[in-house]
């Protein structure tokens, strides 16, 4: 992690409203977030959380009502830090009267790519992205998954630093959606720093550094995710859940995550710690019936 | 101004069924002269006018109700490039029908009768300027209104000043400088009052050039001002 530790997207105080003059409503509350550079972030929340907003507040495409969103000290409305910016939309809007090819050089010459540079990116991004054969043809013949395919081109036309991907694998079969999982991945080894939405927990979970679970426009929790880390629910016999804790000594890569007077769910980052905190409980009397591991699963996460 | 988006803009719209359409018309138009039927230069700017109206609706309001604005709105541009870019785009398309069309018209004409070339000077400069005007009207609606709402709400907005001044101008006699103000917004607004031939006869150009800039100015950074302010998101579709 020692490389990302600077932060790239600052986001202090956020509050954002729809509505008129006479009837207003709330859909965005203090929102507070630090994204690292190189970091993999993901938003995810139910329908109507407030996803797609909290994104188009911080690409400037909302106004906020007040607070504070700076990407790299400055304001996303900052014409060099556009530069740097890609974006791939949920919902796809295309020109529908050009081809795929010459909407991406349009989008290429929209960031100012010379000529030459545009046309290597054009060739070599349609191959990537498999749409080669339909390159030539009105984008009003493409298929859902094409339009995906052809948005996160342009989203990566100008190679940018920093990508907000708003459901990225939205309408794709299971191969697209694998295909995208690679190329997020792909592009976090090169250190492009990565803001994503999605309902797909599981998707997520994949891909993702840092998760922030966003509800009624409110952030509840943000989780680390450690795929190293083991989650271990040690389950005793009637054991008041204040004397657990009590006189505990501070265990490194220890971390409570679930108590209650029958069990314990700890989540640690090796089993030195588990054993440890066995240890503890053993010296208090404690007695424990069994030990099970479990997966880490983001699904719990929501759901709790 | 972006030239990216000037170039998509005019290139999208000279393409269109209906500019292909109207230039056969114009053409039409040119060649009944040579069956002695007598067409003034005026209804050449007609048939522009009537373009405009079909050309211009939408050139905010359907990109927004789309998501492409999307696009513009997140590249390296200034957003008020993106908008002039816009509107100058359209101007670019009818620029380049009147041209043509008055090219050929005082070529037939020449041919039939010598017209004198200053005429269609004026009236060039003339439909130029009141197309302009058409533009920037319809464009302010385009920025705050979904698809084709603008075109609707600037022939709204046209017939209800039209009425206002007709009937302030007919049946209000007093208070005179309520039927003063109300006429004064009107001409303002509409520009009612005269044509660049008449602005260079009744000997106020300077006058009646700065209310027109003033008339431009409102509609163009209005529009500028409402696109600027707004919200692109989802909800505001």
């Amino acid at each position: 992690m020692s490389n990302l530790q600077q932060n790239i997207i600052s986001i202090k105080n956020l509050f954002k409203s729809f509505g008129n003059l006479f009837s207003r409503k709330l859909v965005l509350k203090n929102i507070n977030l630090d994204i690292l550079k190189g970091e993999v972030f993901g938003l995810i929340g139910p329908n109507g959380a407030g996803k797609t907003t909290l994104m188009g507040c911080m690409l400037g495409l909302l106004k906020i009502d007040s607070g504070e969103i700076l990407i790299n000290g400055r304001s996303p409305l900052n014409i060099e830090i556009k530069r740097n910016i890609g974006y791939l939309p949920e919902r796809i809007g295309f020109y529908k009267t050009m081809t795929g090819k010459e909407f991406l050089i349009f989008q290429g010459k929209l960031f100012g790519l010379p000529n030459p540079v545009l046309k290597k990116r054009v060739d070599a991004l349609l191959r990537e992205l498999e749409l080669k054969d339909v390159a030539n043809c009105k984008i009003r013949i493409y298929s859902r998954g094409m339009l995906q395919r052809l948005s996160w081109a342009q989203a990566l036309i100008h190679n940018p630093d920093i990508l907000f991907l708003d459901e990225p694998a939205a309408g794709m079969d299971p191969s697209g959606i694998i295909r995208v999982r690679n190329l997020i991945l792909q592009l976090k080894k090169e250190g492009k720093t990565i803001f994503l939405n999605s309902h797909k927990l599981s998707e997520v979970e994949k891909v993702c550094d840092r998760i922030a679970f966003i509800d009624k426009g409110e952030i509840i929790h943000i989780e680390t995710l450690r795929r190293d880390h083991l989650i271990y629910k040690i389950e005793y016999s009637e054991t008041k859940k204040e004397f657990i804790t009590l006189d505990m000594p501070l265990i490194h890569g220890l971390e409570i995550y679930q108590i209650n007077n029958s069990f314990i769910k700890i989540k640690v980052e090796n089993e030195r710690a588990l054993f440890s905190f066995l240890k503890h409980l053993l010296n208090k009397g404690v007695k424990i019936t069994e030990v099970i591991k479990e997966k880490v699963d983001i699904e719990k996460f929501f759901l709790d | 101004m972006n030239k990216y988006i000037v170039i998509k803009v005019f290139t999208e719209k000279i393409k269109s069924p209906i500019y292909i359409g109207f230039f056969i018309g114009a053409g039409g138009f040119i060649i009944v002269q040579f069956f002695e039927i007598v067409i003034s230069p005026k209804k050449i700017f007609d048939l522009a006018f009537l373009l405009t109206l079909f050309i211009t609706p939408g050139i905010f309001g359907k990109e927004i109700s789309s998501g492409t604005i999307q696009f513009l709105l997140t590249k390296p541009i200034k957003w008020s490039s993106v908008y002039f870019s816009k509107v100058f785009g359209v101007w670019l398309t009818m620029f380049s029908f009147l041209i043509f069309t008055i090219f050929l018209f005082g070529l037939s004409q020449f041919l039939l009768s010598g017209l004198k070339a200053e005429n269609l000077i004026i009236f060039l400069i003339d439909g130029l300027l009141k197309l302009t005007l058409l533009i920037s009207m319809i464009s302010f609606f385009s920025t705050f209104l979904p698809d084709y709402g603008d075109i609707v709400a600037f022939i709204i907005f046209a017939l209800l000043l039209s009425g206002i001044y007709e009937i302030s101008h007919t049946f209000l006699k007093s208070p005179v400088w309520l039927k003063n103000s109300i006429e004064s917004i009107i001409l303002f607004l509409m520009g009612k009052e005269k044509s660049f031939s008449a602005w260079l006869q009744d000997g106020n150009f300077l006058k009646n050039f700065g209310l027109y800039l003033a008339r431009l100015l409102f509609f163009l950074l209005g529009g500028l001002f409402i696109f600027k302010s707004r919200d692109y998101g989802y909800g505001q579709r």
